[in-house]
């Protein structure tokens, strides 16, 4: 096996004899990785640094331009839901949704902004209050023109939790103003939660802007691409042995099953695609809390099967333009007998049993998974004590995802998070697929 | 206490006590003969556990011999634990392997007794545990229950101790099933029986709801046992049979007794009260009738014709009355001679009194006419009102002692009539009524209709006299009543006094001025000789009556 590591994308595939195709698209791919971001931000950025708007260019994998496939079979976690719709849940939703709803602007791995549905932004007053122009070409699915009360309806009150006011400025121009200035753009907005639909009675999915439109119910979806000639993409769930799913001719696969991973290394027909580490483990008490460097080791290199590090600072949650309301954690934790984590997630249940093995953390000594709505229960209500979740590693708005993170644990101080390991997925690209870019969020999206 | 009562008492525990006896036999049999099948049941069970033990421990024996040949052969298993390699091979391999074995509980230790892969529990690597695979290897037998730990927390396991030695180095393997109760209730198929696992930490049941019973039979199978202390400890599954369906069985076996008893009970009150009847019944009868005896009233008959006790007692009673019947008879005779002679000398005494005075004047008479034969006319015309006096007196006197003994001749007679007849010459004063309540169909007493008008005369003469002038009511009432017929003379008067009727009957006595004291003297003579009786009810203020019975006519 050869690889390139970098701090940012990370390809690796099987150790075949390098044939000429593959070593170009090797050096595509380590041409992207090098654009990869340079490593931690120093002290007082605690978010991705300013950024220009640059074109589209270490993000981008370029595909096999010379078998361009017209069907495109794409699995990736998790369940469908058309009522989620556009605002992902699942990972799989992450993947599928992208194709089908768009932004105003897009973020890619490198927190670099691009236009998507607006052409231009400005701000007047240095980042507090952005002005989006929405482009001549965004138009629904249905050809009708997304005007700026498309946009404000479409956002509904999401937008609350990135901006405190936001007006039709214009018929395509929207004004919002955020809760904190960002001069390097409206980078909050590129928020899939944010991302514009209408839902028209009578039909499941909301109709989008996106370069697809979907079709079928979740065990049979089928994407469509709208104008543009573009592969068609046939949507396969990723239940069961991920295995299966390639030997059933997935041609992408987004996976951190490492049962998939060795078998695709085995496999000459398959590129595996390191993603960027989009999701921080953490354990939660309502006491101080901190890991040792020797324990986050031994929790990323052997207690998680997945691909996993330990976790490199800063972290979002210290940002203390963001947290400085929150008062310090108590001393002590009463009852704390257990620790919590999400049901069906392996993740945190090895971390939580790693926890209660070596007694990282000294009271919880049972590991219980919960079901989510369960969890979250408890979790607001600061029964369990301790917890194990996963947060987004590199939030777009820290203070947005902090609040977030308050709503549903409002008990919670920064002091009391303690980082265990940095995950990421992978990608399983057939030879021969499309071209990809790979979003902020670790999402890869069909070019 | 009654003589039936008696009878009673006694034969119900002649009934009951047999019962009991033959009940309480009878429960402690079922009792012994049950709790001795529940023995040898425990007993069987206990024999089938430690067979089963020893089964899995052989079993898991096997297994982990197996296993460790196969870690032996497999050499990427031995890169990892030798060479430091695939890490996480290693750390998945007890898992792998603990599947494939069909155990519940694995775990690899290396020299220093270091987790290197755990099956139950993957993430405890790198935790030193060696006090578990040591301790295992002193249990005689090697097999041992452990409590193993989970990230859930800890579950019991039969585990023993193996091991193989890759590139010089010496692994331990320990490996288990579980027991839970689920294999505790597998064991304890028999429903009648329980099976606990007892360990240091608690107790497991082969039921949720099963406790410890007060009353049960127990066996037990010894088990070392291997904790979260660093030495060797004593557990134990316990084999119990609740006798509770014993006292289920005895319960049943009361309540069919009791109600046995109770049956029995109602059955012997009935039968005893029957015979107690039987028995009695005569008894109440004669001592019915031996009350109505007394000195006024020996017309009772005592009859009987059985030929026990109580027919021997009867007759007795006859002979008795018949003899006291004699006896009163020749007492009234001498009573009668004894009156005769107070009458005869009463006479005697007045007519000498009626006499003196006729003596007196005619010894007076005599004179004057020897000595004064002028003087005679006016000395009679002097001394006539003296001699009609004497004369009167003598006459009052000769009418009242003929009233005192009445000649009587008996034949039926009609009471009722005589009473209407009675009435009928009542003149009663002015607001006193006199009046009658006649029963019908009344039988004849035998009797001399004057003897008993004059018997109703003087009674109602008293009744009305004892009104002492005054408004109020005298009422004759005859009704039947055992054999005789009872004439009732009642009034509203002033009644007795205690005293006035201790003396009511006697000759002379009397509370009225002008009085004889004879009338009820004379009632009740003429009472007796017609073989009655004569009682009198009375109190102060509330009036008088007078019973007087007769014999009936057949």
């Amino acid at each position: 096996m050869t690889g390139a590591g970098f701090r940012g994308i990370k390809l690796e595939s099987p150790a075949p004899p390098m044939t000429a195709p593959r070593c170009a698209l090797l050096g595509a791919l380590i041409a992207a990785a090098a654009c990869a971001p340079r490593g931690a931000p120093g002290p007082g950025f605690l978010v991705p640094p300013p950024r220009s708007i640059a074109p589209p260019s270490a993000c981008d994998l370029p595909g096999d331009s010379t078998a361009a496939p017209d069907t495109l079979t794409v699995a990736a976690p998790g369940e469908i839901d058309p009522a989620h719709a556009p605002s992902p849940v699942t990972p799989g939703e992450r993947v599928l949704f992208r194709q089908l709803y768009e932004t105003l602007l897009r973020s890619d791995c490198e927190g670099r902004l691009h236009p998507a549905l607006a052409a231009t932004w400005s701000s007047p007053d240095g980042g507090r209050t952005w002005t989006l122009t929405i482009a001549d070409s965004a138009r629904f699915w249905d050809g009708v023109p997304v005007g700026a009360r498309d946009v404000l309806a479409s956002w509904g009150a999401a937008i609350t939790s990135v901006a405190d006011s936001v007006v039709a400025s214009g018929e395509r121009t929207v004004a919002v103003r955020l809760w904190r200035p960002t001069p390097q753009g409206p980078v909050a907005l590129a928020d899939p939660a944010l991302a514009v639909a209408k839902r028209v009675p009578g039909i499941a999915w909301p109709i989008g802007t996106g370069p697809y439109w979907v079709t079928g119910a979740a065990a049979d979806l089928t994407a469509t691409p709208v104008g543009v000639r573009r592969a068609v993409l046939r949507w396969r769930s990723a239940a069961g042995d991920a295995r299966d799913l390639l030997d059933a001719g997935v041609d992408l696969l987004v996976t951190d099953d490492p049962g998939a991973l060795a078998y695709a290394a085995t496999r000459t027909d398959f590129t595996s695609v390191p993603l960027p580490w989009d999701r921080t483990y953490v354990a939660i008490a309502p006491v101080p809390l901190q890991i040792a460097g020797q324990g986050q080791d031994d929790l990323a290199r052997h207690a998680v099967r997945v691909e996993a590090r330990p976790p490199v600072p800063p972290v979002w949650w210290e940002d203390v333009s963001c947290t400085a309301g929150a008062l310090p954690a108590s001393a002590a934790a009463p009852d704390a007998d257990s620790i919590l984590f999400v049901q069906g997630d392996p993740v945190a249940r090895d971390l939580a049993d790693r926890l209660v093995a070596l007694s990282l953390v000294a009271e919880p000594r049972r590991a219980v998974g919960l079901l989510p709505d369960a969890l979250g229960v408890r979790l607001a209500s600061n029964t369990g004590v301790w917890y194990v979740l996963a947060l987004p590693r590199a939030p777009l708005d820290p203070c947005a995802a902090w609040r977030d993170l308050a709503a549903r644990a409002p008990w919670l101080r920064p002091s009391g998070i303690a980082p265990l390991v940095d995950v990421r997925r992978r990608m399983l690209l057939r030879r021969g697929g499309a071209r990809l870019s790979i979003d902020w969020d670790a999402v890869p999206r069909i070019r | 206490m009654t003589f039936r009562t008696r009878l009673l008492l006694a034969f119900a525990p002649v009934v009951l006590v047999p019962l009991l006896v033959f009940g309480i036999g009878v429960r402690r049999a079922v009792r012994d003969r049950l709790a001795a099948q529940y023995r040898r049941r425990v007993d069987a069970l206990v024999a089938v556990i430690e067979e089963d033990l020893a089964q899995r421990g052989r079993s898991i024996g096997d297994r982990l011999t197996s296993l460790t040949a196969a870690a032996l052969e497999d050499n990427r298993l031995r890169l990892a634990a030798v060479q430091a390699g695939d890490r996480q091979y290693l750390l998945d391999y007890a898992g792998s392997a603990m599947r494939l074995a069909g155990l519940d509980m694995l775990q690899i230790q290396d020299a220093s007794g270091r987790i290197v892969s755990s099956g139950h529990f993957r993430q405890e690597f790198d935790r030193l545990e060696p006090a578990l695979p040591r301790l295992l290897a002193t249990v005689p037998g090697g097999v041992a229950l452990v409590r193993a730990r989970t990230p859930e927390g800890g579950f019991l396991v039969i585990a023993r101790v193996d091991s193989l030695r890759l590139g010089g180095t010496r692994f331990t393997v320990v490996g288990g099933m579980a027991v839970d109760s689920t294999v505790l209730a597998r064991l304890a198929r028999d429903t009648t029986l329980r099976v606990r696992l007892e360990t240091p930490g608690g107790v497991l049941a082969s039921r949720l709801a099963d406790t410890t019973a007060a009353d049960e039979i127990v066996g037990d199978v010894p088990l070392a046992f291997v904790g979260d202390s660093a030495g060797l400890a004593a557990a134990r599954i316990v084999v119990t049979a609740p006798l509770t369906a014993l006292a289920d069985v005895r319960r049943s076996m009361d309540l069919g007794f009791l109600i046995a008893v109770l049956a029995t009970a109602a059955v012997a009150v009935l039968l005893g009260g029957w015979l107690a009847s039987r028995v009695t019944r005569p008894l109440a009868a004669l001592a019915e009738t031996a009350k109505r005896v007394d000195l006024e009233r020996l017309d009772v008959a005592f009859e009987s014709d059985r030929a026990d006790e109580i027919g021997a007692l009867t007759r007795l009673l006859g002979e008795m009355t018949d003899r006291l019947r004699a006896g009163v008879a020749r007492v009234r005779e001498i009573e009668r001679r004894a009156a005769i002679g107070d009458v005869a000398r009463q006479v005697n005494h007045d007519v000498k009194n009626g006499l003196a005075p006729l003596r007196n004047v005619l010894r007076h008479l005599a004179q004057v006419a020897r000595e004064e034969p002028g003087r005679m006319p006016q000395v009679f015309a002097e001394r006539q009102a003296t001699l009609e006096s004497s004369l009167a007196y003598l006459e009052t006197l000769a009418a009242n002692y003929a009233r005192l003994y009445p000649e009587t001749r008996g034949v039926p007679c009609d009471v009722n009539e005589v009473v209407r007849e009675t009435l009928r010459l009542v003149a009663p004063p002015d607001g006193i009524r006199v009046g009658a309540t006649l029963a019908d169909g009344l039988p004849r007493v035998r009797a001399d209709s004057l003897v008993l008008r004059r018997i109703l005369e003087n009674l109602v003469r008293n009744a009305v006299e004892a009104l002492d002038g005054t408004a109020g009511a005298v009422t004759v009432t005859t009704e039947r009543r055992d054999g005789a017929i009872r004439v009732t003379v009642a009034d509203s008067g002033k009644g007795m006094t205690r005293q006035q009727l201790e003396r009511a009957f006697d000759d002379f006595y009397t509370t009225k001025a002008g009085g004889t004291g004879l009338g009820l003297s004379i009632v009740r003579r003429l009472v007796l000789d017609l073989s009655g009786s004569v009682k009198v009810e009375t109190q102060p203020g509330q009036g008088t009556k007078f019973f007087v019975e007769l014999p009936a006519e057949p």
